[in-house]
């Protein structure tokens, strides 16, 4: 083929725009700037100035400074030609007082990651610190914190809660996201005595529903958009319910990462005091002894309430214990409820699992926004979820290969595979699709990252394996026990599940088990934890 | 229909014989065919692509026919990822910087939003961690700054390395 002579400089912008947004801006900044007059011009586009995050994130959410020699860049040659451009900054605490004593006349977002919370503390009480210096400018304040030890400080959070709002008068935003679930805001039954007339939107985790409670006692009185997460379903410690009306409140969602008892108690109650809500999110896993929420229950007790409301995006678990009824709702039963649901496409689905004396109901308004999908068994509907990545599938009626082409489809950038089921495939040999005269078609997961198969009888250990079923993605972490393994791989020498073993890392929680010598090689890697 | 083919022509005159199915995978050619009711035994002109660029991206867009969609776009704020080029990819990107960015011209034009990405991700990875200095020498960018402009760079950059 002939050289051509185009060069970078050569490309339109449109196109150089596309190549540097596949970069991070720091990188952009870091080797663009100065380079040329064309590039310069390019490089202080709003697109790459508005807001920086100026530190770099490793796997697992762990965060760490820029290296000196680009912190060094940065602070001495990018920063002060940018800074007046730069209305957001993202920051870390190593770097965060070097970086700050820049001049940023028009910042108003300041976002701090991975600072522990006594820190934060030091922060706005030392009367040297830069930060005072952005005392009346910042209107959006996020703040993720991490605890160094496993210490649960109620004070702590109270203080820190107190500080931010002294600190910032004219705060409008707050995004308080602790970085571990167990570090969750809790005030106990000390809240912070902060009132604010500024803010409209608050984004918070905190462990109990109590403390949401408390951010809603009226102490935000112009407080319109509410996004809460709730770790905890409740403490020993007794409910005060305020009785006071939100007026401004237009946005709510809760959601709950542990099983909810406070449905009807709390939950409910909350919502009336909320007269102009005009969207609403719940993601939630009831428990309710017995009844399942259905959408005459959403709109006799929710929607009925709010009449503002023009948008209402839920996903429901409700979890029914079985002691001998009869009259249990089907699937068709509960879809029959949504029947006046009709600016929502509403997908409901319903188990009944005798050996767990339970039955799930599944409602979601559609289309779905989590970025998990839990407990599928066989009856899943199907549709399209493109947001979700991390999948569990649960029955007591085995999967069939069918099933697995079906969650494919639905869940094409599927990261997470999690399988429990104890049950025998009925058709190991796809005799159905075969007599059907379809190909015994091979299921590709091209974005599969971990596959959890611990509580999965052998037949799906061999479903995820054998090379004329699955094929899997190079690089994946498996996880599963190594009896099983051993067994369907026949001791690790069985020819049709080499291909996609020598494609696994295989996560091995045995520790001290003695390996074949053969072992190591039928997979591209194994990690012994 | 698989099998079934149409005729495109480079701006050099060769005309290509190319399967419906993969020569969809342009945007562009799919809209010629549908939108605009072009009949198949026409000869399509592609104006902005010479044979050699298109016998490359023939040879993408063959070897990527079955791939499945591309996930949705990044989030801005989400960490960039250049790593996740396949090792065909890189292998066909072994080629010059010139060959390079016609490659980006011609997926840009033909609309092949997977090539466009890949190609990109490619600069991209050789942009990233140079300094400005290698970037020059790395793309033979001329720097053209006025000697004052660039006075004043060496002494912000002297502030740097004096540190």
């Amino acid at each position: 083929m002939e050289y051509s002579s185009i060069q970078l400089n050569d490309l339109p912008d449109e196109i150089i725009f596309i190549i540097l947004k596949k970069l991070n801006k720091l990188d952009v900044l870091y080797s663009l700037m100065d380079v040329n007059k064309r590039l310069n011009y390019i490089v202080h586009d709003p697109t790459f100035t508005n807001g920086l995050t100026l530190f770099n994130n490793l796997s697992c959410d762990c965060i760490c400074p820029l290296p000196d020699l680009m912190l060094d860049r940065f602070c001495s040659q990018i920063l002060p030609k940018i800074g007046h451009k730069i209305k957001w900054l993202d920051l870390e605490p190593f770097s965060m007082g070097r970086i700050l004593s820049t001049n940023y006349p028009n910042l108003f977002g300041l976002g701090i990651y991975n600072i522990a919370k006594q820190a934060v503390l030091n922060l706005f009480t030392d009367k040297t610190s830069v930060i005072h210096r952005f005392k009346n400018d910042i209107l959006s304040f996020v703040i993720k914190t991490i605890r160094t030890q496993y210490v649960t400080s109620i004070h702590l959070d109270t203080l820190m809660f107190t500080h931010i709002f002294n600190m910032f008068t004219n705060l409008q935003y707050l995004n308080l996201d602790p970085l571990f679930c167990y570090q969750r805001i809790s005030f106990g039954s000390s809240p912070p005595t902060v009132f604010s007339s500024t803010l409209l939107e608050l984004h918070v985790k905190v462990r109990y529903i109590q403390d949401c409670l408390y951010l809603l006692d009226g102490r935000f009185n112009q407080l319109q958009i509410f996004r809460v997460e709730i770790g905890l379903s409740s403490s020993h410690s007794i409910l005060i319910i305020n009785k006071e009306k939100l007026p401004n409140l237009r946005c709510f969602s809760l959601s709950c990462h542990s099983d909810v008892y406070f449905y009807d108690t709390v939950l409910i109650p909350l919502l009336y005091r909320m007269p102009s809500l005009e969207q609403l999110s719940l993601y939630l896993s009831c428990v309710h002894h017995n009844r399942f929420i259905n959408g005459n229950d959403l709109k006799e007790n929710i929607i009925d309430y709010l009449p503002q409301l023009n948008q209402f995006q839920f996903n429901i678990r409700s979890t029914m214990l079985l002691k001998n009824q009869i009259d249990l709702p089907s699937n068709e039963d509960i879809q029959y409820t949504f029947k006046d649901f009709l600016n929502n496409e509403i997908i409901s689905c319903v188990n009944y699992f005798p050996e767990y004396n339970e039955g799930i109901c599944l409602i979601y308004s559609y289309p779905y926004t989590l970025r998990y999908y839990e407990n599928i068994a066989n009856n899943f509907p199907g549709g399209l979820f493109t947001c979700v990545y991390d999948v569990s599938l649960y029955d007591e009626h085995p999967f069939e290969h069918e099933f697995f082409i079906r969650i494919q489809k639905s869940f094409p950038f599927m990261e997470r595979l999690t399988i429990m089921n104890r049950k025998a495939q009925n058709d190991k040999q796809c005799k159905k699709l075969k007599n059907t005269n379809q190909d015994l078609l091979v299921i590709e997961y091209s974005h599969l990252k971990r596959l959890i198969l611990n509580e999965a009888h052998d037949d799906y250990v061999e479903q995820f394996l054998l090379d004329t079923k699955t094929c899997l993605p190079y690089g994946l972490d498996l996880h599963i026990d190594y009896k099983p393994l051993k067994r369907v791989t026949y001791n690790f020498k069985r020819h049709v599940t080499r291909i996609n073993c020598s494609k696994i890392r295989y996560i091995c929680s045995d520790t001290d088990l003695r390996f074949p010598k053969h072992f190591k090689d039928y997979f591209l890697d194994i990690d012994v934890s | 229909m698989a099998g079934h083919k149409i005729k495109l022509q480079s701006n050099d005159g060769d005309i290509f014989d190319v399967e419906v199915e993969i020569a969809k995978l342009s945007i562009t050619i799919k809209t010629m065919l549908e939108d605009l009711s072009m009949n198949e035994e026409e000869i399509i002109p592609l104006p902005n692509i010479n044979s050699a660029i298109f016998k490359k991206v023939i040879q993408w867009t063959t070897h990527h026919k079955d791939d499945p969609p591309l996930p949705p776009e990044d989030d801005e704020n989400r960490e960039k990822n250049t790593n996740d080029i396949s090792s065909w990819d890189q292998e066909f990107l072994k080629v010059d910087q010139g060959t390079l960015f016609e490659l980006i011209l011609a997926a840009n034009y033909l609309d092949i939003k997977g090539l466009l990405d890949v190609t990109c991700t490619s600069v991209a990875n050789m942009i990233k961690g140079k300094t400005s200095e290698e970037i020059r020498q790395t793309f033979n960018i001329k720097n053209d700054f006025t000697p004052q402009e660039e006075e004043q760079i060496k002494k912000e950059n002297e502030w740097c390395e004096n540190k």
